[in-house]
Formats: C-alpha cells, sequence, structure tokens
C-alpha cells in the first residue's frame, strides 16, 4: 500500500525551513522530523537509480548524514527536499558506477535481483512464507523498474511508494507538475505490461 | 492521466517499523556527529585561510620596517638616541651586579 505518511510541507506541524534553522541549531529532533519525512522518499530516489534495495538504503542514510553535516549549505532552506535528493541522486550514481566495474547493471540483472531478495529474506522476523512471497514480489517489482527510464522511476517511486503528489515531485525532483504526470502515466503503461494487475489495486483493465 | 498508484509496498523499507526507527535514529545521530566535525573543520579552514595573509602582511610589514630600522641605526651612529641609551642602561643593570637600578632610572630621564 502507498504510504502517505508525512507528505512534506503540510502534515508535519514544522516547515521545512524552519526544521532547516532548528538543525543548524543543533536541534537533534528537528533533525529526526526531516529524517522521517524524508528518508524514505531518500530511499525511493536511490532505488530508482541502483535498482538494488540494500544499495538504496545504503545510499539514503549516508546521503541524509551528509545534508545534516552540512546543512549550513543548504542556501534554500524551503527546498530542502531537492537539495537532498540532488545529493541522493550524486551518490547513487557514484555507487552505480562503482558496481558496474563488478556487475551488470543491476536493474537488468534479474538474477541479482532475486539473490537480493533471498539475502533480505533471511534477515527478516516475520513468517518465512510471507517474507519469501514478498521477497519474489520485490524482485518481480525490480524487474519490472528495470524497463523504465530512471527519471520513470524516480517518479512512480515517489509517487506510488512515498505517496507523494505530483507538485512535491516536481519541486523535488526538479520537474514540472506536468512533466511529473507525464512520466507517472509512461511509467504506469510500461508496468501494465510487466505485472499482474493485482499490482495496481485502484485498478486498472490494461 | 492515470492517478492509479501500483503497490510498491514490498519494497517498502519502512514496512518493519522497528528497523526503520533505528535507521532513522542512527542517521540523525550521524549526521549530528558530522555536523559537529564539520563545525570544527570549518574553523580550522578559517584559520588556514588567513594564514597566507598574515604571513603576506608581516612580510610587507618586515619589509616596510627595513628603511626605518636603517635610518635610525644611521642616527645611532651619528649622535644616539634616547631610545638606544635607555636600551643600553637596561642592558648593563641586566647583566653587570655592579649597576645600580638608579642609573636606568637615570637613563629614562635623560
Amino acid at each position: 500500500m502507498p504510504s502517505k505518511e508525512n507528505p512534506p510541507h503540510e502534515a508535519a506541524p514544522d516547515a521545512d525551513a524552519t526544521l532547516v534553522a532548528r538543525m543548524r541549531d543543533g536541534d537533534r529532533e528537528a533533525a529526526t522530523v526531516l529524517a522521517r519525512r524524508y528518508l524514505r522518499a531518500a530511499y525511493a530516489v536511490a532505488l530508482a537509480v541502483t535498482g538494488n534495495r540494500h544499495d538504496a538504503e545504503d545510499v539514503a542514510q549516508e546521503a541524509f548524514v551528509t545534508a545534516i553535516g552540512r546543512i549550513d549549505e543548504c542556501r534554500q532552506p524551503d527546498r530542502f527536499a531537492g537539495w537532498l535528493m540532488t545529493i541522493v541522486r550524486n551518490r547513487a550514481r557514484n555507487l552505480r558506477t562503482d558496481v558496474r566495474v563488478v556487475r551488470a547493471d543491476p536493474f537488468d540483472d534479474e538474477a541479482a535481483a532475486k539473490v537480493d531478495e533471498a539475502q533480505a529474506g533471511t534477515t527478516a522476523t516475520a513468517d518465512p512464507q510471507d517474507t519469501a512471497a514478498r521477497g519474489e514480489l520485490a524482485a518481480t517489482l525490480l524487474v519490472a523498474l528495470a524497463t523504465l527510464t530512471e527519471a520513470q522511476r524516480e517518479v512512480v517511486l515517489l509517487h506510488d511508494l512515498q505517496g507523494w503528489r505530483h507538485s512535491e515531485i516536481g519541486e523535488a525532483l526538479g520537474l514540472s507538475e506536468g512533466m511529473s504526470r507525464q512520466l507517472l502515466f509512461t511509467a504506469h503503461r510500461k508496468l501494465r505490461e510487466h505485472l499482474p494487475a493485482r499490482a495496481f489495486p485502484g485498478g486498472f483493465d490494461g | 492521466m492515470d492517478e492509479d498508484r501500483m503497490d510498491l509496498s514490498p519494497l517498502d523499507p519502512s514496512a518493519d517499523g522497528a528497523r526503520w526507527d533505528r535507521m532513522v535514529a542512527s542517521v540523525v545521530a550521524r549526521g549530528m556527529a558530522a555536523r559537529v566535525a564539520a563545525r570544527r573543520t570549518s574553523v580550522a579552514d578559517l584559520l588556514a585561510r588567513w594564514r597566507r595573509p598574515a604571513l603576506a602582511l608581516a612580510a610587507a610589514l618586515a619589509i616596510a620596517a627595513v628603511p626605518v630600522l636603517l635610518f635610525a641605526g644611521a642616527e645611532d651612529e651619528a649622535g644616539g638616541t634616547a631610545g638606544s641609551t635607555v636600551a643600553q642602561a637596561v642592558v648593563e643593570y641586566a647583566w653587570a651586579d655592579t649597576t645600580r637600578p638608579i642609573d636606568v632610572l637615570d637613563a629614562y630621564g635623560r
């Protein structure tokens, strides 16, 4: 299910600019609120680039650590999300370049994705069968996402996983709202060709 | 445009709430530590940035002082100055037990 936890700018009691200002004064609580608000979005963008959940988690975390450490360099605190996503993209692309030295593009490598999911299953605490099923689903999704462009993956992950609206996606990624809609439309159309209908609970008829 | 949302929950890292909370806490702790380190570094950078101008200023002052010192030296050779006499008396007082403090004071009074 897409989560709508803490969409940016509205649900949280504090605006990004206020939280950034507090963080600059060393307020750990402000940093925590921002991390809860944007860490998963950072993961979504990192996943769009790397195609690997573990790499995406690492990239998102390291990018956020960097963002907090260099918060004084954030010139437009009200656009913290966009600044953070730039850091995430750069780190993810650097990692992807490094990874390509030892293996193919992970988004093109179904086997790598399945190994990834199998490894994930060994660390989960839930029912092993359920975990395995989710791992398989995740692998299927990653393979389907591999058919998209990076921009399409970013939009579809921020929209469907993070639950952001197009205006929020556009602001964070430096796109127009219309472009975000177009990318999502094209992405969904491609994904329908590769995924079972149950992946679209809102319903679609192909 | 279609606004359906795909179910991407198998890719959601926050599905395991406890693990996600630990991840958030870890990120914040490391980020705040990095921030403290960055501030320390920026102070060191600031000092490093000022080192060159400070050295350049000192060198310029030293160069500018050369003609002044030469001029003072020439005056000394010509007839001596009050400053050099006082310095001479202080040095003599410091090195010789025989010189009385009053001589130094006399030198200042001259």
